[in-house]
């Protein structure tokens, strides 16, 4: 965060801490307050359900950022990482009866390690060539979650037993919040500490220009395969919470327009930094409750002649035109407005 | 000082605004009447994806029926509201739309749906939230562990079986070849496609027969001549599909031009039925083989099938031929008099555990003759008999003038995989 006027950090220690005044600590403290209260005011569990499903998405996407938004590194098989890790989550807990505590960060690291596979062409090819090796991740990993019946369960999909806790067992939308809403913190307070370290520092070279950074001593070998790992284990993370919330993991919720989604959603909330994919998740969901709950029913009310079909693609067309309109006018992402809407908070009345 | 207050009292007021929007959004709780003012079934399927043209042929024959049903009175004098959600054929907005429907004021004593997947993703949550699904979709693990999941026909395992005998005792035999058959499979790459391909290989297989070859094409494909050839190559007589009607034209028209249908016979499932694939197929379809689960559309002489063709004509002025016409009008039925029965037994409310124990508990239901007649019991499918049917002049005729019984199969065969 950035220091009100006039205050300075007296010393580097106290300027690498991410909260460093007393106002920014309460604030933090009522935020996360808030996030805790929230489902105790908010009692549909259609919202909360929209706002879990959000929070997977977004663990999913701040790994993406890490990879793609500061590493460089475009990738277009998120989706199916997820797939890794859900299923690796789901075998995990029922092959070897394993609670979901352990589950979670197997998953993460299964999926991490798949990822460090799949990243070793990134070390000879670049941008539009990178992508098209990711693409063939992206088809590979369905098509063997199709394929290893005996494992996976083919197209009958993985039935996943429900997380408990002693005696609380996650099955209300309610107990999948607070359950959700702290890992997701925990994820971005990593992926916040990952880009602040010497780690960030050396993806954020390797975007800029690979040549200085290699010439400046970092090695691409060993920071593109980190890039990759870390993403991946955050796919891996969602994956698992994933499939421990839906109960039934299946190849077909792991689809490539998924994974293009997810990128999307960076782009959109902004790349190379970590407030830009929440502001990307919450948009696009957003949006497409606002294209499917209201939307759409307004103009099926409007032109009741039209059926049902052609308002429900409607909100579909209006969902793609908002997308674009803001491309076209804000291709820096949500994360440029915000901090413009943050300097001129900050600097009331003066600007 | 001055810039601290005005920002605080910015801030609270945002905070304050940010609160009621939320609150506002929360929907009020309204107690429920003995007799309602209406009755909610649900609609959950794929309106704008990928599936979304043949879900709309569901919807359109469910919504007309239960239009036409309120003028008539509805249901004890209850207007029937059907609430469409769109699943867009993904995981996460099947299990939100559900949610949606759940939240419904009145909450929905049943829920009509279709495709493999929204079908098999929220199974067991029909059951936790007490609401019976009738679903049109022969997937064996929506239907098996039975749960609170119905569908009226049996599954595309049952009807690929039943084409396999029927192939042995009457079509083979006509050839005069002096071996047995050979079969192939060129289907789909989904839970869709595959669906009858576990219990029917292990079918075959326990006639003494064999699968030579296995070919996977994509959704969308618009030349299957490499797989076609393969097929061949492998020497197969008689190629099985479960590809949705449209699609499945690119297969025949490649067929035709690589002259292999004076050859190998083709059979598909009964997505496959459907006026887009005679449009499409353009006289390539002749000779097709399908399995269907309940009449034709050109039996206007049975009580249902006037009522499909009067409603569509009245609605739409065109009738359309199509599984998921059947489907809709079948699952709308089958919610509305087992309703009426729940109705007839303990009076209002009634509720989604009443409307299951109906379902459940059916025997012999006759939906005016669209059908043969539905009995669930421990089962989840309505029966098992279907009509060989063909393509012949553009149109789909029946082989044989009744239903054929379908093979009894055993389900938990089929979750263990090959």
């Amino acid at each position: 965060m950035t220091l009100p006027c006039g205050i300075y950090s007296t010393d580097y220690s106290k300027d690498t801490f991410i909260i460093k005044t007393k106002t920014q600590w309460a604030l933090a403290i009522i935020f996360i307050f808030l996030l805790f209260m929230f489902p105790l005011y908010v009692t549909s569990e259609y919202f909360l359900n929209i706002i879990n499903m959000a929070c997977i998405t977004l663990v999913s996407v701040s790994g993406l950022n890490i990879l793609t938004g500061y590493c460089g590194q475009i990738s277009i098989a998120q989706s199916a990482f997820m797939a890794v890790g859900a299923y690796a989550s789901g075998l995990l807990a029922v092959k070897l009866s394993l609670p979901f505590w352990i589950c979670l960060p197997g998953a993460g690291l299964i999926a991490g390690v798949v990822g460090l596979g799949f990243g070793l062409p990134s070390l000879r090819l670049k941008g539009f060539y990178l992508v098209m090796a990711s693409l063939a991740a992206q088809f590979i990993i369905i098509f063997f979650a199709i394929h290893l019946v005996t494992v996976t369960g083919g197209t009958s999909g993985l039935k996943v037993p429900v997380p408990h806790l002693s005696f609380i067992v996650f099955e209300s939308e309610r107990s999948w919040y607070f359950l959700i809403i702290i890992i997701t913190c925990i994820m971005v307070f990593i992926s916040t500490g990952v880009v602040r370290g010497k780690f960030g520092r050396a993806f954020i070279a390797i975007r800029d220009n690979e040549l200085a950074a290699e010439s400046m001593g970092i090695s691409l070998f060993h920071y593109k395969l980190l890039a990759f790992f870390i993403g991946c284990f955050f796919a891996g993370i969602a994956g698992s919470i994933w499939a421990h919330y839906i109960n039934f993991v299946h190849p077909e919720q792991f689809s490539l327009m998924d994974s293009i989604w997810q990128l999307g959603m960076i782009i959109v909330g902004g790349m190379g930094s970590i407030t830009g994919p929440i502001f990307g998740v919450l948009f696009l969901k957003g949006l497409e409750i606002i294209a499917t709950d209201f939307f759409s029913p307004w103009i099926a009310n409007l032109f009741p002649s039209l059926g049902a079909t052609a308002p429900q693609a409607m909100g579909q067309i209006v969902f793609g035109l908002a997308i674009v309109s803001f491309l076209i006018f804000e291709p820096r992402g949500i994360i440029h407005q915000w901090k413009m809407l943050k300097n001129y908070y900050q600097r009331w009345p003066f600007t | 000082m001055r810039n601290f207050g005005s920002k605080f009292v910015f801030t609270a007021s945002m905070l304050l605004v940010l609160t009621t929007l939320i609150l506002v959004y929360e929907s009020a709780l309204a107690a429920e009447s003995a007799k309602p003012e209406e009755i909610t079934i649900g609609w959950l399927g794929d309106m704008s994806g990928p599936v979304s043209s043949l879900a709309k042929q569901h919807h359109m024959m469910s919504s007309i029926y239960f239009d036409y049903l309120n003028k008539q009175g509805g249901i004890d004098g209850v207007k029937v509201k059907m609430v469409t959600t769109d699943t867009h054929y993904q995981a996460p907005r099947v299990i939100s739309e559900f949610k949606r429907l759940m939240m419904q004021k009145p909450s929905p004593l049943a829920i009509l749906t279709l495709s493999s997947h929204d079908t098999e993703t929220i199974k067991d949550r029909y059951k936790k939230r007490k609401v019976p699904a009738i679903a049109n979709s022969g997937s064996i693990p929506a239907e098996y562990p039975p749960g609170w999941v119905f569908c009226p026909w049996p599954t595309y395992a049952h009807c690929a079986c039943a084409f396999v005998d029927y192939y042995l005792e009457k079509i083979w035999p006509a050839k005069g070849m002096n071996r047995k058959p050979r079969f192939a499979w060129l289907t789909w790459d989904n839970a869709y496609g595959r669906a009858p391909m576990i219990l029917t290989n292990k079918y075959i297989a326990k006639k003494g027969l064999e699968v030579v070859a296995t070919e996977f094409t994509a959704i969308r494909a618009v030349d299957t001549t490499a797989e076609l050839m393969r097929l061949e190559k492998a020497g197969a007589d008689v190629i099985l599909s479960n590809i949705n009607a449209g699609p499945y034209s690119v297969i025949m028209k490649d067929a035709v031009r690589l002259r292999l249908k004076e050859k190998i016979d083709f059979y598909d499932g009964y997505f496959g039925v459907g006026d887009e694939f005679i449009d499409s197929a353009a006289g390539a379809g002749e000779g097709l083989y399908v399995a269907i689960p309940h009449e034709f559309m050109s039996e206007t002489s049975v009580p249902g099938i006037a009522l499909m063709d009067k409603l569509q004509m009245d609605y739409h002025g065109k009738v359309v031929d199509h599984m998921n016409c059947f489907g809709g009008i079948t699952g709308a039925l089958l919610a509305v008099d087992t309703i009426k029965a729940a109705l007839a037994k303990k009076g209002w409310p009634i509720t989604g555990t009443d409307v299951y124990e109906q379902l459940r508990s059916l025997k012999d239901y006759d939906p005016i003759g669209i059908c043969p007649p539905l009995s669930f019991g421990e089962r989840r499918y309505g029966h098992t008999k279907v009509y060989i049917g063909t393509v012949k002049g553009n149109k789909y005729m029946k082989v044989e003038p009744g239903y054929i019984e379908c093979p009894q199969l055993d389900f938990a065969e089929h979750l263990k995989g090959k």
